[in-house]
């Protein structure tokens, strides 16, 4: 029932002072597959509490075979303020943590504006998981809860 | 190759990840803000470009399709991330 990710930790070049010096910066980013009708894309996406939706890559959209000219969308802002537009779609997500599979349908966003990796925010995503951010093991664990609409 | 023949189904993830880390980071420096393709055992790239539509271009070349590989945006580890 629980999916155990340890955070990928990325190499710095420099000691990091705002972690003790550390030379390596954690993010939980996890494996994650989207799939539509002509296709999958499997990318590094990041757990994002602070995301409201679940946001890929308008690219991946094509690639996987959506057409969102007739899609609804609805405008985001980041952390930079400067507002997006993201195409909402039905997808199906899949999740494994080399031990267990998870996959479900799910509405996700799609937007033109340049993503680094995809956001695994609320909608779409963790509203189907009790989430447990454990800082000190640097561990990810994902319980499906009972909104989980999947299997 | 066996990573590039298979279908559908979600690749090893912890071979992938516990491959992916093994790749020092001065092997990954070349490819600081790039987008790139690894094989689904993390073991190499096999594509990079500085936007997903260049690489998906490459890719297809290659003969490679986007279930085929796992993309990822080598960030500058310098900066720091505020979603």
């Amino acid at each position: 029932m629980t999916l155990k990710f340890s955070y990928h930790r990325f190499r710095s070049p420099r000691p990091i002072w705002t972690l003790q010096n550390s030379l390596f910066r954690p993010r939980p980013t996890i494996f994650v597959t989207v799939k539509g009708p002509g296709g999958a894309w499997n990318e590094l996406g990041l757990v994002d509490t602070g995301s409201d939706d679940t946001v890929f890559p308008g690219y991946v959209a094509r690639i996987i075979g959506l057409d969102l000219t007739q899609a609804p969308t609805r405008t985001a802002s980041g952390v930079g303020k400067v507002p997006a537009v993201i195409h909402l779609a039905e997808v199906i997500l899949k999740i494994t943590d080399g031990r267990e599979i998870r996959e479900w349908p799910a509405r996700d966003g799609f937007t033109s504006t340049p993503l680094k990796s995809p956001l695994l925010g609320f909608a779409g995503f963790l509203q189907y998981f009790s989430a447990n951010f454990q800082g000190d093991q640097e561990v990810l664990e994902l319980t499906v809860n009972s909104l989980y609409p999947g299997t | 190759m066996s990573d590039k023949n298979q279908q559908g189904g979600i690749p090893d993830l912890s071979r992938f990840l516990a491959n992916r880390d093994l790749i020092p980071w001065e092997k990954l420096q070349p490819y600081v803000g790039q987008y790139v393709a690894w094989t689904l055992d993390g073991t190499r790239i096999v594509a990079s470009a500085p936007d997903r539509e260049t690489l998906g271009l490459k890719l297809q070349q290659a003969g490679f399709n986007s279930s085929q590989v796992v993309h990822e945006y080598v960030d500058n580890p310098e900066l720091s991330f505020h979603g």
